[in-house]
């Protein structure tokens, strides 16, 4: 899928809080009425961990090797969890019920197993993924539309379903492997995140990046040599993309996170890290170690005075200079 | 709702698995009074006589169709034609799915009324379940028109879906695969009605779609010529069927519409 220009965004996992401003900020822009209650267009997992919908890791959809469309499990509503409300007049105000309740039986969420990870103490790590739609290049969703509703704009890349062509088929929401495509029950089609179009078209970052109070997402072109994008995927190697192994090429890129070593049996520090790297590798492939190092190295450059570019781009002092939209 | 099983069923299927490769045909019934048609059959469009009073235009159970003939034809499994219906295809299906339909007109309105059995209600279009539908094809044009969603652009195909989540009939026209579009013109009535029974597998579905003979618009199909090809196909919500993934007939089965008798 061969387009004129590509918008990309690089999130820094080491920078990220877990704040969710992110997923507050997108929610009210886009996802909080008319059907897409459910939904979460940008959302911040905690890893490792079942993601959001429930285990959307191991729902297939993607390519195969071959480059075929490979199958994917449709995500119950369960999965995804049904947004509920509680009964705040009748326990708060006329008491007519004793308990406090959601409406609905709870069974998931955008953040169900926040802050759970893995390992044990003192050993326990996780750290925080905010997950969009990738815009991919080769996207599973646009291959999968039997309607040709889901195209990507050629002027920057944008994946978006034509809402007109679209009659709710919901194959693209099996074929997306990170399952950011979502059905709307409301209106009988399938929306899902558009990159803020209408702000990135006024010159403005999309919302969940723009909100970011830790300062962790840069926007930009991949072909701006200039720009933040090409320094911290091509110049550098410290941003990759999630599941390369899908197939379908995203161009949402995450720097990987460092950790501090695993203690040994006596309290001793070993020469491991805490996140293991064949788990990091698991998610975002072979670049790791080399990423991981190339941070390490330039971040002791910094720390010793004799500057960085890479860690002047990562700090991202400016705004200005994170969104690089012309 | 009554229907009664002649003992002879099982010797009849026998025979149907012989002679119509039907062998698994979802129907446990042999009504003398249904004639089975196959693609190319030619059907004759009924007249209701204008003494006739229709109290809802598009009763799906109204008295006017036990008096007309009832045609039964089977529904098999669509050919692939997309990468999306072909990892759900099923090449091991066979099992032709039967529906019943009558067509008849009036002096200005021209009706389908199908039926078929299906043993769950699903109403329902969420994240996880999918709807029931049937679906009504005809050739613009001749039978040389692909009974599979038309002939490109210039040899299009018009089609009346329903769609069990509301009661109101798409009036769609499509040239070619993933071409299905909305119709400015929504000319199509129709109504719906599930029929339970004890035996889910009997219960029943019954569709009614109808339109004035007289219309204008791109795309809607010709009611007033002679011969009208026409083809159906079927979505059963329960098995995840939507899009490519449907039964449908095999080529045309031809309406005569003249008014000869």
């Amino acid at each position: 899928m061969t387009v004129k220009r590509q918008l990309s965004m690089v999130l820094d996992l080491n920078k990220c809080i877990g704040c969710q401003t992110c997923t507050t900020a997108c929610k009210l822009m886009w996802t909080n009425r008319n059907g897409r209650e459910f939904m979460y267009w940008n959302n911040v997992e905690t890893q490792p961990g079942k993601g959001y919908p429930r285990d959307y890791q191991n729902m297939g959809g993607g390519f195969d090797e071959a480059g075929a469309l490979r199958a994917g499990r449709q995500p119950s509503q369960e999965d995804y969890g049904i947004p509920w409300e509680y009964n705040y007049e009748e326990a708060l105000m006329t008491g007519t019920d004793p308990w406090l309740r959601p409406n609905v039986k709870p069974t998931w969420g955008a953040n169900w197993d926040e802050d759970q990870g893995e390992g044990d103490y003192p050993n326990s790590y996780y750290f925080y993924l905010p997950r969009l739609c990738n815009h991919c290049a080769n996207p599973g969703c646009l291959a999968a539309c039997s309607r040709n509703a889901i195209y990507k704009r050629q002027e920057d890349g944008i994946v978006l379903i034509d809402q007109e062509r679209c009659r709710g088929y919901r194959y693209c929401v099996n074929a997306c492997p990170y399952k950011k495509v979502y059905f709307n029950e409301q209106i009988s089609k399938s929306e899902k995140c558009i990159f803020c179009y209408p702000r990135i078209e006024k010159g403005l970052p999309t919302a969940c990046a723009q909100q970011c109070v830790g300062r962790i997402r840069w926007i930009g072109y991949r072909d701006d040599t200039e720009g933040p994008i090409h320094m911290l995927v091509e110049k550098y190697k410290v941003a990759l993309p999630l599941h390369p192994e899908w197939g379908t090429q995203p161009n949402v890129f995450y720097v990987p996170p460092l950790s501090p070593p695993k203690y040994g049996p006596d309290g001793e520090m070993l020469d491991e890290s805490r996140i293991p790297l064949e788990y990091l590798e698991s998610l975002f492939g072979d670049g790791v170690a080399a990423a991981l190092d190339t941070i390490r190295t330039e971040r002791q450059a910094k720390a010793d005075g004799k500057g960085s570019e890479l860690m002047d781009t990562l700090i991202g002092y400016n705004h200005a200079e994170m969104f690089k939209l012309s | 709702m009554k229907r009664s099983f002649p003992t002879t069923t099982f010797a009849v299927l026998g025979l149907m698995m012989s002679v119509a490769g039907t062998a698994a045909a979802d129907h446990s019934e042999r009504n003398p009074n249904v004639t089975e048609v196959n693609p190319g059959d030619t059907v004759k469009v009924a007249r209701i006589p204008d003494n006739i009073y229709l109290r809802t235009q598009d009763d799906p159970d109204d008295l006017i169709w036990d008096r007309l003939p009832v045609y039964r034809t089977g529904l098999t499994t669509a050919p692939p034609v997309h990468p999306s219906v072909m990892l759900r295809f099923d090449p091991t299906d066979m099992e032709a799915k039967h529906l019943y339909f009558q067509v008849a007109k009036s002096k200005d309105r021209f009706y389908i009324r199908l039926r078929w059995k299906d043993a769950s209600e699903d109403r329902s279009t969420t994240v996880d379940q999918f709807r029931d539908g049937v679906a009504v094809q005809y050739a613009i044009a001749g039978p040389e028109t692909s009974y599979m969603m038309g002939s490109g652009p210039d040899n299009p195909v018009n089609i009346w879906y329903w769609r069990s989540d509301q009661e109101q009939i798409e009036n769609l026209a499509a040239g070619g695969f993933g071409s299905t579009t909305h119709l400015p013109e929504q000319t199509v009535t129709g109504a719906s009605e599930y029929f339970p029974e004890e035996i889910a597998q009997d219960s029943e579905w019954h569709v009614v779609m109808s339109r004035l003979i007289d219309e204008d618009g791109e795309h809607q199909v010709d009611l007033s010529r002679d011969t009208i090809p026409v083809v159906f196909a079927l979505w059963e919500g329960h098995h995840n069927e939507r899009d490519g993934n449907k039964k449908v007939t095999h080529n045309w089965i031809m309406l005569d519409n003249s008014d000869s008798q």
